[in-house]
């Protein structure tokens, strides 16, 4: 087997191999994903160990260095050209680009030669090589060779390292990169300004005698100083032109600055919010059971205090700026954003972490959209829609909706039903909301509890300060006697039933009755015979 | 049923969806808007609709209120609109029952001292929903399925009348007599104050002429129940259970 198939053999191995692929993820997790925990904690790590070096360096200008430092700094070496190599090493899979080619010649019918293929690999590790944060990386290390004395300027490379690890500088950073095309521009403007400056001020007052500016260096000192409106006034112009050009040069620095100043800001507040938007998302990443709510107007708004009151996890999401900043001010997740994008939805962790969606915009249309993507996007999740108008119900169900609220169709109800019967309806409403103590609970039989078997009339519901509202049965097969009883979905509804009707595993009690005699019904089940025997007496 | 007389103020897609609801209750009710357009819109969907402006205090006499009407629904586009509705029918009727929708949650109690005798929060109801079937499924679905929805199984309270053999008999006699299939929920007992006392707390009320038993049940047996109450001889006794 000549070496090209030994390699090439050797690249299938390491693609098929789950050990590798394990072990790369777990590199790639700690030194490059941008969301994971691991990471967060080895940027901490790292921030720290430069720092750590960097002020060894500082004190070593005044003081002797003992040997634990000199180990340290050994230590240090080692893992910031640990980190070099693994950095080099996750950057491009070469065993794709060897597979790559080597596919490529089989199906094109050339002969695989190893020498290009390793050439493009190369080509891969050196592009990395050439990036500039790698640059930096190299520089880090290299100080540490005792000879090279001034070589420990390059240390300073190390924090400048921290870009890497602190991501609000590698946001700036990012936000130079991003709007170089202005930068360049204002840089080749201000070159201009001040080569001519710095010529003109040479000229006017380098034969000058006693004048600051003696070389044509101290000009273009003089004109960067000026036009940054810095002005140490070190040297300064003495003849009447060269304070001419002072003058328009300080107003060309004015605009200038202002200018860069400008684009900056811009620039990094788009940053920034990027920024609070990928910290929603990490944090999404950390809950779980989290409920995605669409929309923070009034009925958002509702839903969310309940939500929190609760302890539930969950992130806002609107389109609208200033309701995203109402639902931060009360101290929820939000992020602004158009949630029927697929990638929200994703960046949100529909499906994953998030397993709730509501979708409560004013518009029927965008619920309607925002249902069909979020259905799309996961079969599982459980969407509840609002539907403004009568007719948009039967379209979100479609869309694949589990449940439709229509807040008219509520308040007409309630409404309606008042007029006639105020009591009645005021008293259900207390019950279904629990505003008053008192709650409709269902209980489920547990199997092998005290309940399973046991008729209706031997439990004192009257005496726990229950009401019995009725029973539900899942169980598919209905048994001899249960008397009649109301359809639900899929299960039978007992409204009331007679005291002889037996208790069967998995029935759930529906309870009405205050919080203290539910929750002391709900401990009682738990106990088991004998016991259960004594209490009931 | 008793038919009200009922006047819904607004022809707006709420008040629609209320005058649905009342029509499959077999309510008689009016609807009532100043914008042309919009009571035609009333109209189209086969609703009484009349154009009144609702500053008009002699027009809502015109309409009835102080009169025949009864209960009146303030559904207007703006919160101050029927604030000033809700005080302007209760000065003319104190007796009408008014049913305000807020919009802003402040309203509530503004409506409420403007002499409405219930505000509904859409948003805060909706949301309370929408966070119910979150958390509750299985109650929702179960209320969906049977008191809110069409089978017959329903909420209804029943005035003790002039005449019924029920004044001054504790409760639980009444129970004793009972034959109809029903749940009772609560009573309003003017002895113990106006609110509601659940029957979960087993007091053994005192029942007297105008309190108020509410009941769970369906349709035929709070028929019977109804009429047992209403009789004025005490029923036959049958086998206690």
């Amino acid at each position: 087997m000549n070496p090209a198939e030994q390699v090439i053999r050797f690249a299938y191995w390491l693609d098929g191999s789950a050990v590798y692929a394990r072990f790369k993820g777990f590199f790639y997790d700690l030194l490059i994903e941008p969301r994971s925990r691991r990471r967060a904690w080895f940027d901490t790590g790292m921030i720290l160990l430069i720092l750590a070096s960097v002020f060894l360096l500082i004190y070593r200008v005044h003081h002797e260095m003992s040997r634990y430092a000199e180990m340290f700094e050994t230590f240090v070496l080692a893992i910031l050209a640990g980190e070099y190599l693994l950095r080099m090493w996750l950057h491009c899979a070469c065993r794709r680009i060897l597979i790559e080619h080597y596919e490529h010649a089989e199906l094109v019918g050339m002969r695989f030669r190893l020498t290009p293929a390793l050439w493009a690999v190369a080509k891969g590790k050196l592009a990395y090589m050439a990036r500039p944060m790698s640059i930096i990386d190299l520089l880090a290390i290299l100080p540490s060779y005792r000879p090279l004395g001034f070589m420990r300027l390059f240390l300073l490379f190390r924090l400048l390292k921290l870009f890497r690890y602190a991501r609000s500088l590698s946001a700036f950073g990012k936000v130079v990169v991003e709007k170089r095309f202005e930068l360049t521009t204002l840089s080749i403007f201000v070159g201009a300004v001040v080569l001519i400056s710095s010529i003109a001020v040479y000229l006017f007052e380098a034969g000058v005698p006693g004048a600051s500016v003696v070389t044509l260096l101290d000009a273009v000192y003089w004109a960067v100083i000026t036009v940054t409106t810095v002005g140490y006034g070190d040297v300064t112009p003495l003849t009447i032109e060269g304070r001419v050009v002072a003058m328009i040069l300080v107003f060309a620095g004015i605009g200038v600055v202002s200018f860069a100043t400008s684009i900056v800001v811009m620039a990094f507040h788009e940053k920034m919010r990027e920024l609070h938007d990928n910290r929603v998302f990490s944090e999404v990443e950390r809950l779980s059971g989290v409920t995605i709510v669409c929309g923070f107007g009034r009925i958002g708004q509702v839903v969310a205090e309940r939500l929190a009151d609760a302890g539930d996890a969950f992130v806002v999401i609107d389109k609208d700026e200033a309701a995203v900043e109402r639902a931060r001010r009360r101290g929820f997740l939000a992020v602004p954003g158009d949630a029927s994008e697929s990638a929200m939805l994703g960046n949100l962790r529909l499906g994953k972490q998030a397993t709730r969606i509501l979708c409560l915009t004013h518009d029927d249309v965008k619920n309607v959209y925002i249902t069909l993507t979020a259905r799309q996007f996961s079969r599982d999740v459980l969407i509840i829609s609002r539907a403004n108008k009568p007719e948009t119900m039967r379209k979100l169900l479609l869309a694949g909706a589990n449940h439709v609220v229509r807040p008219y169709e509520v308040v007409a109800r309630m409404a309606a039903e008042f007029i006639g019967q105020p009591v009645a309806v005021d008293a259900l409403h207390d019950v279904v909301t629990g505003s008053k103590g008192i709650h409709l609970e269902p209980m489920p039989v547990l199997p092998g509890g005290s309940l399973v078997g046991a008729s209706l009339g031997d439990i004192d519901f009257s005496g726990r300060n229950l009401l019995l509202f009725g029973v539900i049965r899942s169980n598919p097969e209905p048994v001899a006697g249960e008397g009649e009883h109301y359809p639900m979905s899929g299960k039978r509804f007992f409204f009331n039933p007679r005291a002889d009707f037996k208790l069967r595993a998995h029935d759930v009690l529906v309870l009405i009755g205050y919080d203290v005699s539910l929750s002391h019904f709900r401990k009682l089940q738990g106990m088991k015979g004998a016991a259960v025997a004594r209490a009931r007496s | 049923m008793k038919r009200d007389r009922l006047a819904v103020f607004g022809c707006n897609a709420l008040a629609l969806e209320v005058a649905r609801r009342l029509k499959h209750a077999d309510h008689d009710f009016v609807m009532i808007d100043n914008d042309e357009g919009r009571v035609r819109d009333a109209r189209e969907e086969g609703f009484r609709a009349e154009r009144l402006d609702y500053t008009d205090d002699e027009a809502l006499r015109q309409l009835g209120l102080g009169g025949e009407i009864e209960g009146v629904f303030c559904l207007l586009g703006e919160d101050s609109e029927n604030v000033f509705l809700a005080i302007t029918a209760r000065a003319i009727d104190p007796d009408t029952r008014i049913v305000a929708i807020c919009r802003e949650p402040e309203s509530s109690s503004k409506l409420l001292a403007a002499g409405a005798d219930k505000v509904v929060d859409p948003y805060a109801i909706s949301g309370a929903r929408a966070y119910d079937l979150i958390a509750r499924p299985d109650v929702v679905e179960l209320l969906e399925e049977t008191v809110f929805g069409q089978q017959d199984l329903n909420i209804a309270e029943i005035t003790i009348p002039q005449g019924s053999w029920v004044h001054g008999v504790r409760l639980s006699e009444v129970r004793r007599g009972m034959t109809q299939n029903i749940l009772l929920l609560g009573v309003v007992d003017a002895e113990l104050g106006q609110s509601l006392i659940f029957s979960t707390r087993n007091i053994d009320h005192n029942l007297d002429i105008g309190d108020i038993l509410v009941i769970i049940g369906a349709r035929e047996q709070v028929e019977a129940f109804r009429a047992m109450i209403r009789d004025v001889a005490r029923p036959a006794t049958s086998s206690s259970s």
